[in-house]
C-alpha cells in the first residue's frame, strides 16, 4: 500500500476515530442503502457479505437495466430479459423495503419514507442515479415525455420508444437529441443511434436516424464514426453543435424540434435531456453548484454531509464516467470504507476500474477502459491504463468484444440480482 | 486496531462457513476484477488459478507479451506490487477464492 500520510488519509483517520467508539459500543451498526440499481444493490450485497446489517430501500419491485436497453429499443431482445426482481438480493441477506425515501435528515441520521415511517442509520449509502432536467429544454417537460420518450431511465420509457420505432412507416426520420456532458453513460446515445440504424437498415431501409448533438466531440468517437461509415452511410447522420445540433425547443403537440440547423418534424423523437443528481440529493444538501454530489474519493463519503456516502451516477467521481460498471466498482470501495469506518479502521487507498462496452451492431462491439486512484481530493486515471479498443481491429475482434460485452452484462446482472 | 483484525481473522478461519469477513479484505482493485471474472461471467475463474499464474498473466499483459482485448489496458493500471497483492487476493488461496 502506498506510503506517507496524505491529507485524505488524515481525514479518514479522524472520521474513523470519532465514529469508532459509538459504533463499537452498539451491537450492530445499521447501514441503510437508498436505491436498488447497480450501485445500491452492489453496495448492499458487499456490506451484507462483510457481516453488516443492511436495509435497501427501492420503490420498484422490478428493476429494468439501462445497459442492454438500447438492444431492446432496436428490437433485438425483449424488455423482460433486462428486468430483474429483488428475491436474490434478499437471499443474500439484505433487508429490502419497497418504498421511496422522501427526505434525509443528516443531523438526526434518519431517512423518511413515503409511507410515513422513518429509518435510523449509522451510515447511509445513496445510489439514486440521476434526475432528468425537465426545466432545461423549452417544451420538454414531464408531460411531453409521455409521448416523446427520453428512455434514459429504463422500463416503460424503453418500451415506448421501441414501440414508436416499430410502428414507424418505412421512409421515416428518427431524431435523437443528446445533451452536453456530464450525463449518464457518455457513449450511450451513440450506441442507441447505431442500433436504431441497424434496425432501419435491415427492416425499414428507406428510413434514417439523425443525432442532434449539443457537443462537437463524444466518447469513443473514432470507433463509432468508423463503424457508421462502414455500416450506415445512408442510415445515420450526426449533427454536431457547430452545425446547429443543439436542440433549442421541443413542441410536443406539433411533434417538432427546433435546432440551430433548422426545424425538424421527425416521425419518432427521442429527447435525452440534461441531467442532475436526483431531487432527494439536492434537498438533503448533498449537491454543490454543479448539482452533483462531491465525495471523498476513498470512502465516497459526502464532503458536505458527514455520515452519508454517495456512489454511482449522482456522485462526482472525478475522471470516472457515469456508468453501471463504475457504480459497481465504487460500491465495492464504498462498502469497504463504510465497514472500516464503522469498525474503527482507516480505509486503504483504493483502486477502481471502469470498462464500458458499446455495440455499433449486434456483432460489432468495442470498449473503453480505465483504472482510477485517489489524488488528494479526487479520482484520477492511472496513467497508461485508459484507452479505447484499437481503431484497426479486424471484424473477429469486434465480434469478440460484442460477445464479451454480453457476457459482462449476463455475469453482472446474475451477480447482483441472482 | 491490529488485534481486532487478527481476532476477526482467526474467527473467520475457524468457521469456514461464515462468508469472507470484512476484516479479511481484498487488495485494492481486486473487487473490481470480479465485475468480469465473477461467477457466471464466462471468463476464467481466477479463484481456480494459482496466484503466481495471475501475477504472471498481468505482467505479460502489462509489458505487451500477451495479447488481449481489455486486459492489456487494465494491467497497465497496476504496478508489479499491486498486481501481486491482487493475485494473492483472488487466486486459489486468496480471500476471494475461499
Ligand atoms: C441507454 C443506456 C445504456 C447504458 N449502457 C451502459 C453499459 O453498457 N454499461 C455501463 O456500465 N453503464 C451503462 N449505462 C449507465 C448505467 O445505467 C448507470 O450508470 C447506472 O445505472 C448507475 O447506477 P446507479 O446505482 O447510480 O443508478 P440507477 O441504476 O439508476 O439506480 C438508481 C435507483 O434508485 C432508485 N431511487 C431513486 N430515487 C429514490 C428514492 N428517493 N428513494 C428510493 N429509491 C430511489 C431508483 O428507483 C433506481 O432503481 C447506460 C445508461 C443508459 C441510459
Ligand atoms: C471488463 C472485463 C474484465 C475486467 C474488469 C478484468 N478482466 Fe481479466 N480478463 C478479461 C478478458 C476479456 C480476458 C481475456 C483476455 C482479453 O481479452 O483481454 C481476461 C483475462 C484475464 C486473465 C488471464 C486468464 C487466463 O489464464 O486465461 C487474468 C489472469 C485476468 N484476466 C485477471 C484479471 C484481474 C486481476 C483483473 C482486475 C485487476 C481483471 N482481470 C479485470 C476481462 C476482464
Amino acid at each position: 500500500m502506498s506510503a506517507g500520510p496524505t491529507r485524505r488519509r488524515l481525514l479518514a483517520g479522524l472520521t474513523a476515530a470519532t465514529v469508532a467508539a459509538p459504533a463499537l459500543a452498539r451491537a450492530a451498526p445499521r447501514v441503510v442503502v437508498v436505491g436498488g440499481g447497480f450501485g445500491g444493490v452492489a453496495a448492499a450485497r458487499a456490506l451484507a457479505r462483510g457481516g453488516i446489517t443492511v436495509t435497501l430501500i427501492e420503490p420498484a419491485t422490478a428493476y429494468a437495466t439501462c445497459p442492454s436497453s438500447n438492444a431492446v429499443i432496436a428490437g433485438l431482445r425483449p424488455l423482460s430479459s433486462i428486468t430483474f426482481g429483488y428475491d436474490g438480493v434478499r437471499r443474500a441477506g439484505v433487508t429490502v423495503i419497497h418504498d421511496t425515501v422522501t427526505a434525509i435528515d443528516p443531523a438526526a441520521r434518519r431517512v423518511r419514507l413515503a409511507d410515513g415511517g422513518s429509518l435510523a442509520y449509522d451510515r447511509l449509502v445513496v445510489s439514486t442515479g440521476i434526475g432528468l432536467r425537465f426545466d432545461a429544454i423549452p417544451g420538454y417537460d414531464e408531460a411531453a415525455a409521455a409521448t416523446i420518450p427520453h428512455a434514459w431511465k429504463a422500463g416503460a420509457q424503453t418500451a415506448l420508444l421501441a414501440r414508436q420505432i416499430e410502428a414507424m412507416d418505412d421512409g421515416g426520420l428518427v431524431a435523437l437529441t443528446v445533451p452536453a456532458l456530464p450525463y449518464r453513460c457518455p457513449p450511450g446515445p451513440y450506441e442507441r443511434a447505431s442500433l436504431i440504424a441497424h434496425l432501419l437498415k435491415t427492416r425499414k431501409p428507406r428510413s434514417k436516424v439523425i443525432v442532434l448533438d449539443a457537443k462537437d466531440s463524444f466518447s469513443k468517437q473514432p470507433l463509432f464514426q468508423a463503424a457508421w461509415t462502414a455500416l450506415y452511410p445512408d442510415h445515420l447522420e450526426w449533427v454536431p453543435l457547430a452545425q446547429g445540433g443543439a436542440v433549442e425547443a421541443v413542441d410536443a403537440a406539433a411533434r417538432t424540434l427546433r435546432t440551430g440547423a433548422g426545424v425538424f418534424r421527425p416521425a419518432v423523437i427521442n429527447v435525452i435531456p440534461p441531467q442532475t443528481a436526483p431531487a432527494l440529493c439536492l434537498a438533503a444538501g448533498l449537491t454543490n453548484a454543479s448539482r452533483w454530489c462531491p465525495v471523498d474519493p476513498v470512502t465516497f463519503e459526502s464532503t458536505l454531509q458527514p455520515g452519508i456516502h454517495v456512489i454511482g451516477d449522482a456522485a462526482i467521481a472525478g475522471a470516472m464516467p457515469k456508468s453501471a460498471f463504475a457504480a459497481y466498482s465504487q460500491a465495492q470501495v464504498c462498502a469497504r470504507g463504510v465497514t472500516d469506518l464503522l469498525e474503527g479502521r482507516t480505509p486503504p487507498d483504493p483502486r477502481l476500474i471502469n470498462v464500458c462496452y458499446s455495440l455499433a451492431a449486434p456483432d460489432y462491439g468495442f470498449s473503453i477502459a480505465g483504472v482510477y486512484q485517489p489524488e488528494w481530493d479526487r479520482l484520477v486515471t492511472v496513467p497508461g491504463s485508459d484507452g479505447l479498443s484499437p481503431d484497426d481491429a479486424p471484424p473477429e475482434v469486434r465480434a469478440r468484444e460484442a460477445k464479451l460485452g454480453r457476457s459482462w452484462y449476463d455475469g453482472m446482472t446474475r451477480q447482483l440480482f441472482g | 486496531m491490529r488485534s481486532v483484525i487478527r481476532a476477526a481473522l482467526a474467527m473467520a478461519a475457524a468457521a469456514p462457513l461464515v462468508p469472507a469477513a470484512s476484516a479479511d479484505p481484498l487488495a485494492p482493485g481486486a473487487a473490481s476484477c470480479l465485475a468480469c471474472h465473477g461467477p457466471g461471467g464466462g471468463l476464467p475463474d481466477l479463484a481456480a488459478l494459482p496466484p503466481q499464474a495471475i501475477e504472471a498473466a498481468l505482467a505479460a499483459y502489462r509489458d505487451g507479451t500477451r495479447q488481449g482485448t481489455v486486459m492489456p489496458r487494465l494491467a497497465k493500471g497496476f504496478s508489479a506490487d499491486e498486481s501481486r497483492a491482487i493475485a494473492e487476493s483472488l487466486g486459489r488461496t486468496g480471500a476471494a477464492g475461499r
